[in-house]
């Protein structure tokens, strides 16, 4: 029977083989059909535009201005309490499902853009990165960092509030109650998880924000859990995020991972997942990864 | 001209830009809907539908940094549209695509390019878009899932299963084989 990893070296080197360049005419083609082809209005899709004309940002400026001075004098005489909400923040730019993430990353700092919502406040995440980094999603909950040139595909995930999932088939989404959110209460489980070979838990403490780390080093070779769903094999499933999204993490037996969790203040853990799909890789990975997870803090 | 102002370029209904921000990115991309849909025809047809789509919609880019992963969803979007409605057809029977030589070096036997390809055919459209963007364009499963809209936990689970189901169409083939193997 072919095995999975067998799979993989066969498709790439199947699709290695075929065609790689397209007819010239293909493109003289495109040039004749977009003279005659008009593009679809954009008076719609311009207002939502980053890239705005500045008399129409300042339109909109005098607009929104006006609109919340109504709405706020209309709150007042009806009597409601005014919010006490923290200082305004912008609205994250970035839907759940439409990332907007940054690509490349220059050296130096960088913050995320749509990442840190959180209680109501933008929590936006500062980090440094050497060269050859690159950004490939950002979303409110989620905030993913890759070595460019990882062809591995060994990513850095970044996430907030981390819960604990319960791990039962077929493998749906759902909180393991009775499990605390905080840092020491995650480590706590995962330490004592009983599928699960892990290292021993460290605190640490990252530009004011204070924690523990733990690594997972392999899995039990009697668990016998599973998550169909997902994947094949045993299989734990530790993590979610407290609010919806599509994070679900799960560790096969070929993985090693190091769980940063750091308390942010307000209530807010953030979760740090430094994964390696090549157990080899791990020890290089999580010191090249902790050198940039060292430099993260979360601005209020 | 960068590239960024290119994409605003072809925003603005250049037609020009919008070609010269192609000319780099046509070959892999006809690569790509080539690997897909496993024909030169339809690898061509494809693309020309979908690039025509990209004009025409290239509007509704909010940020144009993200063009490429767009342009990569557009694109696969329609060989899977065309893959469905040919599977659909289920009449045209397709000769085998014109393959380059083999390099001399190649791990694959013919026999193997043979079962694979059989092993692809039986596959879902979008099971053999994903192993094409992951196997032959080097994508990671989170740049997958920008491309095509979902969450990389589901890119993730799409991959494994794509890669459950060739091996299922592949385990299948072999059957089949030693089927004919001992009728014969």
């Amino acid at each position: 029977m072919i095995q999975e990893r067998d799979i993989g070296r066969l498709l790439d080197a199947f699709y290695a083989e075929g065609p790689r360049q397209a007819p010239d005419w293909l493109l003289d083609d495109l040039q004749a059909r977009v003279n005659t082809q008009a593009q679809r209005a954009d008076w719609r899709v311009s207002l939502r535009s980053r890239y705005q004309p500045t008399w129409r940002l300042l339109l909109i400026a005098v607009i929104l201005g006006a609109v919340i001075i109504v709405g706020a004098a209309l709150l007042q005489i009806g009597g409601r309490p005014r919010p006490r909400a923290g200082p305004e923040f912008p609205a994250p730019p970035c839907l759940l499902s439409d990332s907007c993430a940054s690509g490349e990353l220059t050296p130096g700092q960088h913050e995320s853009t749509a990442f840190g919502t959180f209680g109501g406040k933008r929590h936006t995440l500062t980090f440094t990165v050497p060269d050859g980094w690159a950004n490939v999603y950002d979303t409110d909950i989620e905030y993913i960092l890759r070595p460019r040139l990882d062809s591995q595909g060994n990513p850095l995930h970044v996430l907030t509030s981390p819960v604990i999932v319960d791990q039962q088939e077929p493998c749906t989404k759902t909180p393991k109650a009775g499990v605390g959110e905080s840092p020491d209460d995650l480590v706590a489980y995962i330490a004592s998880h009983p599928g699960l070979e892990v290292g021993t838990p460290q605190r640490i403490s990252i530009n004011g924000m204070s924690g523990q780390y733990i690594d997972v080093l392999g899995m039990k070779p009697d668990w016998t859990g599973t998550c169909t769903r997902y994947t094949d094999g045993q299989t734990v499933v530790l993590l979610m995020q407290r609010e919806p999204g599509p994070f679900l993490w799960w560790m096969d037996s070929t993985e090693q991972t190091r769980f940063v969790f750091l308390d942010a203040g307000e209530g807010l853990t953030i979760g740090v997942v430094i994964d390696a799909r090549i157990q080899e890789l791990f020890q290089r990975l999580v010191d090249d990864q902790m050198r940039v997870v060292q430099t993260m803090s979360i601005a209020k | 001209m960068v590239e960024q102002d290119l994409v605003l370029a072809a925003q603005r209904g250049d037609g020009a830009a919008f070609v010269d921000l192609l000319r780099p990115r046509i070959d892999r991309l006809f690569a790509l809907a080539h690997r897909i849909l496993r024909d030169v025809d339809g690898a061509e047809d494809a693309l020309q539908d979908a690039l025509i789509v990209v004009w025409r919609d290239l509007r509704t880019l909010r940020d144009p940094t993200r063009f490429d992963a767009w342009l990569h969803r557009v694109v696969v979007r329609e060989c899977i549209d065309d893959a469905s409605r040919e599977r659909r057809r289920m009449a045209k029977v397709r000769a085998l695509p014109d393959v380059e030589p083999a390099a001399p070096d190649s791990l694959l036997t013919l026999a193997d390019r043979d079962q694979i390809e059989r092993g692809l055919k039986r596959l879902a459209p979008d099971q053999r878009a994903i192993l094409a963007l992951h196997h032959y364009a080097g994508f990671e499963p989170t740049e997958i899932a920008a491309i095509l809209g979902i969450p990389p936990g589901t890119a993730r689970s799409r991959l494994h299963r794509a890669h459950q189901a060739m091996r299922a169409a592949l385990d299948a083939d072999a059957r089949l084989a030693v089927a004919r193997g001992r009728s014969a």
